[in-house]
């Protein structure tokens, strides 16, 4: 029986697969080049679709791990009934808990993975900007661990603090204390990330339970700091102002955006056929932030409409996952991956389309990255699972087995929430 | 009744009010959030079919700047003539230019080209300091042929330096023919001659393609539009170039015998009407098309009509003894004082007083007279036939560029001058190309043939107009023969040949004076027209003589006839015409 687990993945897999091809067909160039880097790969492998291919492939296995994941067990929403005595936890018994769960090593490897970005010798420097950090033979961004993790932590904050999530200093502030600590560190080398990060954070505070209007207050210094990081920056500056007039100077601070809008308009609607583009030798970045508009050359209007169609399926998919799970945490965890996901393609179209000024952001699970796409999938996963573990309860669940234990734990959860301080209604 | 295995409806948990309250929450502003993306999703959408379809003007100029046009040149078809002999052809020149700022030595430039290829380093100075900002200077427009290769030599050392092919319309014959070949104009169009009338077939269609271009310039791929260049068609003419070498050169010789000022001379084949020499004196270079003198460079064989003279009397004879108007025997009272009065119009006069003469021998000493009076017993209508029949009034549908149909007026508009002087060449204007044509008449067994300077490889496919027949062979014949005794006995004497029998008639007619009216006292036209052989004419040959000086001779049969003679003499022995009976009646004849 098809679930809306399948669709999604089978969604994201599109993308992957659609990416695939498209990496190839955009790091073609003349004479050696990519090709020739890659060609150390076997035959099959080349055969395959080369290093992406491999990428594409952990990816879809990560997706298919995370779906496997029980979520909300592992972040310990999940009571153990049988070995859980009634009545309020115990200080040690939460400490015990707080140990099997993983979110705060998350949270402090995120952070210091982030900050050793800072430390020189470790960062590597991409295009002017070190976000990247070695990992034996690989490098990642640690502002895409940074990304997920600020998802997964706030899901978990705003569920299990869902009682006081509208109070401002017990419900708020930690979250905020952790969103300006990780978002502000990504900003300084990313503002692209750091804003998308940001963004996301807000407004799953918001849908977690906080006042619209007491994060809405921290929009303008939000944006203020934003625009400090653009003002400080002399490289953000000029794609500012590439972003204002790119024509004023087209082989310098405008090739970005008019080299895209070129592949727009070479493309046509009907597109130029699959391999047949040309402003893949034109873009330096035509296989990362630039895929879009080489999809849009080489396959025309419809190749778009595939790549954002097979986004909205991901978001209305993940959606309708979210509606059948019916408890906070795993609809927040739902929703921090779908608005993660939803909100980086759409930065990233519109920087291609020239509607944003230019900025370093990847549209999800079709520009190269193999750490992005394996954690981007893993995340998918998650999601996926969500929908596992709904269907789980919702048919042949625990809960539904035994009334009794369904009233013990309910009245656990009612102790939880007395010792909370809120008042039960 | 066994228990329902699900006790409970299927609701789901029950959450207690802060966790649902939070989910709820939570789902709606999922829900709200989803929306907005998607609209952000579909709104970006919008503008990237914005973009494909309706690019900014400067996106698409600069898409145009990413491909560079290149063309493929075509080769214009080569004229030969009708044993495959080049008259024209195309081939790759080479200018050679210089970019004086990408020069490693600008100064010393002209020196070294100057003297490795000879050129005068002077002469190269001028051309560059006469542009000084140019990045294109011409040092040589076309560099000769031994040059090729030393240029390219040093081309290939020097930057900025470079060779650029091109092709040009080559002229191997030089000067022959060429009025007739015409020429072409810088971009290879026909503008003259059978260079204009056929440039639809020489003239191919050149190609090109469109060539992608990266980031740096290096070429990609060709881009959708190749498109083949297809050379134009070989015309293979009917002319052939001895023919034609013999032609100008009795021409300029007689030009220069009779310090005249212009000459034709039309060779056609009378059988099939095949126009094998057209000489036109003073010759013109069709390499040379630009510094032409537009008088000179006329194919005025075709584009010029003169006022025929005696010339014209054959045709009007051969008729009239046809029509029965006259019969050869017939003696004719033409007068001992040497003038007549017409029935209507005015006095005519012989150069001669000829006395009562036959019909045949009022052509072999063409008596004005004698013509005169059958002119009177043919009517105006008559004879107007008889003119027009010939192919005169309009022109012989030849193809050659210009060509003029004549001035024959309507015979309403006759006057009765018009019925008497007519009949000996006036009062009408010719083409060189209609006498010689309506000549082959004669020599063709009364069958009018279509010139042509074209050989149809492929006749069998065209539709053609049957030749129309204006004389019975017996008439036809028997005017040969009366023609044969022009040249033995009558005004052809000077151009009777030994060896071969020709036929003919001269022609010397007065240049009318355009400003005073009237003719002009030495203004003449000498022509003669003449087949050969006899029994079986191979050949029909009209040379036009214009403006003779009086003072050596302008009568046509002194000074047209011996270059006719000549010519034939040659051209049949070109032929391999046996010339032995001919040349034994004249043996025995002595």
């Amino acid at each position: 029986m098809v679930r809306y687990a399948h669709i999604l993945m089978a969604a994201a897999g599109g993308l992957l697969a659609l990416a695939v091809v498209m990496i190839r067909s955009a790091g073609m160039s003349v004479g050696g080049g990519v090709v020739g880097a890659d060609q150390r790969w076997t035959a099959v492998g080349q055969a395959l679709g080369g290093r992406h291919a491999l990428y594409a492939m952990l990816a879809v296995a990560a997706m298919l791990l995370g779906s496997r994941i029980d979520v909300k067990g592992m972040f310990g929403f999940r009571r153990q009934l049988e070995k859980r005595p009634m009545g309020p936890r115990s200080f040690v018994d939460q400490f015990k808990a707080a140990l099997v769960n993983p979110l705060w090593l998350m949270v402090l490897g995120s952070l210091t993975l982030v900050a050793l970005t800072f430390v020189p010798g470790l960062g590597k420097s991409v295009n002017g900007s070190s976000r990247w950090l070695w990992v034996g033979p690989l490098s990642f961004q640690p502002s895409e661990l940074m990304k997920w993790t600020l998802v997964l932590a706030i899901a978990w904050w705003c569920a299990r603090r869902a009682g006081v999530m509208h109070r401002f200093f017990h419900g708020l502030v930690p979250p905020l204390l952790l969103i300006g600590l990780g978002a502000g560190m990504v900003l300084i080398e990313d503002l692209g990330t750091g804003v998308l990060i940001g963004a996301v954070a807000l407004a799953m505070l918001v849908a977690g339970g906080a006042k619209w209007w007491q994060v809405g207050l921290l929009v303008p210094p939000g944006v203020g700091l934003v625009v400090a990081a653009i003002m400080t920056s002399p490289y953000r500056v000029k794609r500012l102002l590439a972003f204002l007039d790119p024509w004023a100077d087209p082989q310098g601070i405008g090739y970005h955006p008019i080299q895209s809008l070129l592949a727009f308009a070479h493309g046509g609607v009907t597109g130029t056929g699959l391999g047949n583009g040309v402003r893949k030798y034109h873009l330096p970045e035509d296989t990362t932030d630039f895929i879009f508009p080489i999809v849009a050359e080489e396959l025309g209007l419809a190749g778009a409409a595939l790549v954002v169609g097979l986004l909205l399926v991901i978001l209305w998919v993940g959606l309708a996952i979210v509606t059948e799970c019916k408890d906070a945490f795993s609809r927040l965890v739902g929703l921090g991956v779908l608005l993660t996901i939803g909100a980086q393609a759409v930065m990233n179209i519109a920087v291609v389309t020239v509607v944003v000024p230019t900025k370093g952001i990847a549209l999800p699970l079709l520009s190269a990255g193999g750490t992005g796409w394996v954690m981007t999938g893993f995340m998918l996963g998650l999601v996926a699972s969500l929908d596992h573990a709904a269907a789980l309860e919702n048919t042949d669940g625990e809960y539904r087995q035994d009334a009794k234990k369904r009233e013990e734990c309910l009245a656990a959860d009612f102790a939880d929430d007395r010792r909370l301080g809120h008042a039960v209604a | 009744m066994p228990p329902a295995p699900w006790p409970d409806p299927p609701t789901g948990p029950a959450l207690k009010p802060p966790q649902r309250d939070a989910a709820r929450r939570a789902l709606w502003a999922g829900r709200i959030c989803v929306s907005f993306l998607t609209i952000a999703l579909l709104a970006l959408l919008g503008r990237v079919a914005q973009l494909q379809q309706r690019p900014d003007a400067r996106v698409t100029a600069m898409l145009d700047h990413q491909a560079s046009v290149h063309t493929l040149d075509a080769r214009r078809g080569m004229l030969l003539d009708r044993r495959g002999r080049p008259l024209a052809n195309t081939r790759v020149a080479y200018r050679l230019f210089v970019d004086p700022a990408i020069l490693d030595d600008p100064a010393g430039l002209s020196a070294t080209v100057g003297y490795t290829l000879g050129y005068n380093p002077v002469e190269l100075e001028m051309a560059m300091a006469q542009r000084p900002d140019s990045r294109y200077v011409i040092l040589d427009p076309r560099v000769p042929d031994p040059k090729i290769e030393p240029t390219r030599q040093l081309v290939a050392s020097t930057r900025g330096l470079a060779l650029e092919p091109y092709l040009v319309r080559d002229y191997p014959q030089g000067q022959l023919a060429g009025q007739v070949v015409g020429f072409v104009d810088r971009d290879g169009k026909g503008i003259e001659g059978l260079e204009r009338v056929f440039n639809d077939q020489l003239a191919g269609a050149s190609g090109g393609y469109r060539l992608l271009r990266d980031s740096r310039r290096r070429p990609l791929w060709i881009d959708r539009a190749y498109e083949a260049p297809h050379d134009g068609n070989a015309l293979r003419l009917t002319l052939d170039l001895n023919l034609q070498q013999i032609a100008e050169a009795e021409l300029m010789a007689t030009l220069d015998k009779f310090n005249a000022k212009a000459g034709q001379m039309v060779v056609l084949d009378p059988v099939t009407g095949d126009v094998l020499a057209m000489a036109n004196v003073p010759r013109v270079d069709p390499a040379d098309a630009g510094n032409l003198d537009p008088d000179l460079r006329r194919n005025r064989a075709v584009t010029d009509v003169f006022e025929p003279g005696s010339i014209f009397k054959p045709f009007v004879w051969a008729a009239a003894t046809e029509l029965g108007a006259a019969d050869p025997r017939e003696m004719l009272e033409c007068s001992a004082e040497g003038w007549w009065k017409p029935t209507r119009g005015p006095i005519l006069r012989d150069a001669h007083p000829h006395g009562t003469i036959s019909w045949e021998e009022v052509l072999v000493l063409s008596s004005n007279i004698g013509m005169g009076i059958v002119a009177e017993r043919l009517g105006k209508q008559g004879l107007y036939d008889i003119v027009a029949d010939f192919g005169f009034g309009e022109t012989t549908d030849s193809q050659l560029p210009g060509e003029l149909p004549g001035i024959l007026r309507d015979v309403e508009g006759w006057s009765w001058t018009d019925l008497t002087r007519i009949p000996m060449g006036q009062g009408i204007a010719v083409t060189p190309l209609q006498v010689t044509r309506a000549f082959c008449a004669i020599a063709n067994d009364g069958v009018l043939v279509t010139p042509r300077v074209v050989v149809e490889e492929d006749a069998t496919e065209k539709q053609i107009d049957p030749p129309s027949r204006v004389l019975s062979p017996d008439t036809a014949l028997q005017t040969r023969q009366v023609l044969r005794r022009v040249m033995t006995e009558g005004t052809g004497r000077k151009a009777n040949s030994d060896r071969y029998e020709m036929f003919g008639k001269s022609g010397t007619a007065q240049l009318p004076d355009f400003e005073n009216g009237g003719y002009l006292e030495n203004g003449y036209v000498s022509s003669f027209v003449a087949g050969a052989p006899l029994d079986r004419p191979r050949l029909v040959v009209g040379c036009f003589i214009h403006e003779p000086d009086k003072s050596i001779g302008h009568y046509g049969g002194a000074v047209a006839g011996p270059a006719v003679m000549r010519f034939m003499e040659q051209a049949l022995d070109y032929l391999g015409q046996n010339p032995a009976d001919a040349y034994d009646a004249t043996l025995a004849a002595q």
